[in-house]
């Protein structure tokens, strides 16, 4: 009697959940194109996220991208937040290994991710399929678009209540004339664009894409797009830089394209290792906010949160700006200083932390290992964002992190590289 | 009586012969046994009394257990739990598989499949972040995964389920592996997960799939080669939002495109750039030619236009070079029609681009004009890239 019971709420759930699906469809209106959520227009604010969706939602975002199926209980986690998800299916790029001329490692991935799409399709956060994440970087094998094809194909057949879109590394030409030919069924085109966002709405229309588009990741410009020093470090601006220019972004690029650009995920709401631990992230690594989560909201929702994290604007060494290269003795004295705005905080603590130099040849948004804090001696603490410090002993190519926070635990960092020799 | 036995002779004889087997002068015994059948390393993984492993030590990323419930086969089976953290570079066991013998499994490579049990504890699984490397005795190794389509029923769950990894789909050539000198297996864990395994061992299998050798490239040896042919292979051109360049309507088939130029740098937001592949969008390897060869067009104009130019390829730390082409590349042939001559060596830091692998080229527009341009070609180019319009040789 209590199996029959649970059985009987079980199915109930189910049906429950299947009748709080959505239908998501995008209609087109001369050259425009507008994404509709159950009937209404749904402009996607969205972000690169696994967690703090609590803050998220209060910042005003409505959506989630995940990058595969292997995080399918996010889904759970957006929808109890009030948010849908843009969700990826993992289809593995070339430069992973996969091998699309190898016919038994193509249809095994294929039929395993069509038990994906049978088994996340009736969720009811979920908004778009992303079918594959940045393929075409550094591929030959346009067959690799076949694949996504066939898997658009099989969501029309499936859930027609769900548009798909594939995401790629940047816009080409040839990109979009392959995607074009080679995959009719999909709907829109995910565009990862750092750098290349300050054009990416021309050159869509230039390569002749007539399907709307998604910037399905963006933020400031990658550790691949960044100036080097001589040795070869990354140059990396202040946090507060790094904020102004994700808001230009989304007010003068991202919101002004009404006609294709069905709305956006920034990257990163959260923390991870790209050349350094804070050029994408929008949290530090202890899970405490960067300024960059109030300028979202403030592109979001319009107005600013009522506690500001401070923002940096500027660090040197030595007198000499970020931008230079800076070249130190081994175990001598040098001056690092910050400028940064308060805001409304009465207080500003600031941090400093040194690490050495993470050297990676890995590309896309491929995992790569963070490196272990150096212990160093701060000589004179002058207040004010300003040190003395020891530089190490050992020659080699460091960084040195600036963490100004506020009481709330909202920060903002600045980090300078250079090299003992 | 004699009559009677020889007629029994006679049909006994008869009857033998029906049962004589055909026999070759050299037929090779050999083909007769099946390779799998004599290798003597079948068992790669039965129960902890009977085979070794390496890396079972339990650390912060993994718990590696010789469970004895609920086997499959033998007194034991293995669990292994693990968590990639920034602790461990690589999250691993090993099978010295008939105590790092020497392997040959070249016999069966195209016919055999390890095979194993596998459940998991919670949840269906459709795959599992482990990855399966068969090792060389020189440390060269190859890697393959459980594929979905050998997993029997489609799903891993609680129940012990039958999964292989065909040998082939370890593609040991690529990876330069010794199939015939194999040391020993390899599983390495990514991310995060448990698994029980059980009963690993080497057994039949017919493996149905093939690798194509599909190649998206096009190789010319010689000029002149026609580019820009086919006009959905260009960009640029789009009068939803631009009327600046048209096709003209005089294109011939095979034949390059003609285009026909309007540009108004004072408009604002003005497009002044347009591009096309060197062939279908295929990577095109010109490698053997390119040093001799020049970009060839015609331009109709009343005045010569400002253009830049730039040849892009796939592939390549330097992935574009350029210029702005100038009155020693033009060439009037007629009036007001204007041939062009642009010899690849002329492009600064040409010998830095991958000339195998070549995408496209684009041209910007760089001061108001209107123009045609069309008939464009790599042709040969052998004089000095100085002095384009002294080459008669063409």
């Amino acid at each position: 009697m209590r199996i029959t019971f649970l059985f009987t709420l079980n199915l109930l759930f189910s049906i429950s959940a299947i009748s709080q699906s959505s239908k998501v469809e995008i209609v087109k209106s001369n050259h425009s194109f507008t994404l509709l959520k159950d009937g209404e227009p749904y402009y996607i604010k969205g972000a690169g996220a696994k967690d703090h969706f609590d803050l998220l939602e209060s910042s005003g975002a409505n959506s989630i991208r995940i990058w595969s199926t292997n995080n399918g209980h996010l889904l759970d986690s957006a929808y109890n937040h009030g948010m849908t998800v843009s969700l990826g299916l993992y289809v593995r790029p070339e430069r992973s290994g996969m091998d699309y001329n190898d016919e038994y490692a193509v249809r095994g991935q294929i039929e395993q991710l069509k038990q994906e799409i049978l088994k996340y399709k009736d969720h009811p956060a979920l908004l778009v399929w992303g079918i594959g994440n940045e393929v075409d970087l550094r591929y030959s094998n346009f067959k690799v678009w076949d694949t996504i094809e066939e898997l658009a194909k099989f969501i029309k057949e499936v859930d027609p209540n769900h548009p798909s879109m594939t995401v790629i590394a940047g816009l080409d030409p040839s990109k979009a004339y392959l995607i074009k030919e080679r995959c009719p069924s999909v709907d829109i085109l995910g565009l990862n664009a750092y750098g290349s966002i300050e054009n990416a709405s021309i050159y869509i229309r230039k390569y002749n894409w007539d399907k709307p588009y998604i910037v399905s990741e963006w933020g400031v410009n990658g550790p691949f797009e960044a100036p080097r020093t001589a040795w070869g470090a990354k140059v990396e601006p202040p946090g507060g830089i790094k904020a102004k220019t994700r808001m230009r972004r989304y007010k003068k690029l991202i919101e002004e394209d009404v006609d294709l650009c069905l709305g956006s995920y920034c990257f990163l709401w959260g923390q991870k290792q790209e050349s350094t631990a804070t050029w994408h992230g929008m949290f530090l690594s202890d899970g405490r906010p960067t300024e960059a989560i109030d300028f979202m909201s403030y592109c979001w929702k319009g107005n600013w949160p009522d506690s500001r994290a401070p923002s940096i604007n500027s660090i040197k060494l030595d007198e000499t700006n970020w931008k230079k290269d800076h070249f130190l003795n081994p175990n001598s004295e040098a001056t690092l200083e910050i400028k940064y705005d308060e805001f409304n905080n009465t207080e500003v603590y600031i941090d400093y932390k040194l690490y050495p130099e993470a050297f990676t040849n890995k590309i896309g948004g491929d995992i790569q290992d963070s490196v272990s804090e150096i212990e160093f001696e701060i000589t004179n603490n002058l207040k004010d964002g300003k040190i003395i410090f020891k530089t190490p002993s050992k020659p080699g190519a460091y960084r040195i992190f600036a963490i100004a926070s506020n009481s709330n635990n909202q920060c903002s960092v600045a980090n300078i590289a250079f090299i003992v020799e | 009586m004699r009559i009677i036995a020889c007629t029994i002779l006679f049909l006994t004889v008869l009857t033998s012969c029906n049962h004589l087997r055909d026999i070759e002068l050299y037929q090779n015994q050999a083909s007769k046994i099946d390779p799998l059948e004599s290798f003597v390393y079948k068992d790669i993984f039965t129960d902890s009394k009977n085979t070794k492993l390496w890396g079972t030590k339990t650390n912060n990323c993994k718990e590696v257990v010789f469970e004895t419930s609920n086997n499959f086969e033998g007194e034991d089976h293995l669990y292994v739990k693990w968590n990639k953290n920034d602790e461990c570079k690589f999250i691993g066991i090993g099978f010295p598989w008939g105590n790092y013998k020497s392997k040959n499994l070249s016999p069966f490579i195209n016919s055999a499949a390890i095979e194993m049990m596998i459940r998991v504890d919670e949840e269906e699984k459709t795959k599992l972040p482990m990855f399966f490397s068969l090792v060389d005795y020189s440390g060269n190794m190859c890697v393959s995964k459980i594929n979905y389509l050998d997993i029997e029923g489609g799903v891993i769950d609680q129940n012990w389920t039958k999964v292989r990894i065909p040998l082939q789909a370890f593609n040991h050539k690529r990876k330069g592996v010794n199939i015939s000198n194999i040391k020993e297996l390899r599983i390495e864990f990514q991310q995060s997960g448990s698994v029980h395994i059980d009963d690993m061992k080497i057994v039949p299998h017919e493996h149905n799939y093939i690798n194509t050798d599909t190649e998206f490239k096009t190789t010319y040896n010689s000029c002149p080669i026609h580019i820009g042919v086919g006009s959905q292979y260009w960009w640029g051109i789009n009068s939803k939002y631009s009327s600046n360049f048209k096709f003209a309507p005089n294109s011939i088939e095979g034949q390059s495109e003609s285009l026909i130029v309007d540009v108004d740098l004072s408009e604002k937001n003005s497009w002044n750039n347009f591009g096309f592949a060197f062939d279908k969008w295929n990577h095109v390897d010109i490698s053997k030619i390119y040093s001799t060869s020049a970009l060839n067009f015609k331009i109709k104009s009343s005045s010569i236009p400002s253009l830049q130019i730039m040849i892009v390829s796939y592939k390549g730390d330097k992935r574009r070079v350029q210029r702005l082409i100038d009155e020693s590349n033009y060439k009037e042939v007629q009036e007001g029609v204007y041939e062009v001559l642009i010899p690849i060596k002329s492009f600064n830091n040409y010998q830095l681009i991958d000339w195998a692998s070549l995408k496209e080229i684009r041209v910007t527009v760089k001061e108001s004009s209107q123009f045609e341009i069309g008939e464009i070609q790599l042709v040969e180019f052998r004089g000095n890239p100085r002095s384009p319009k002294k080459w008669i040789g063409k």
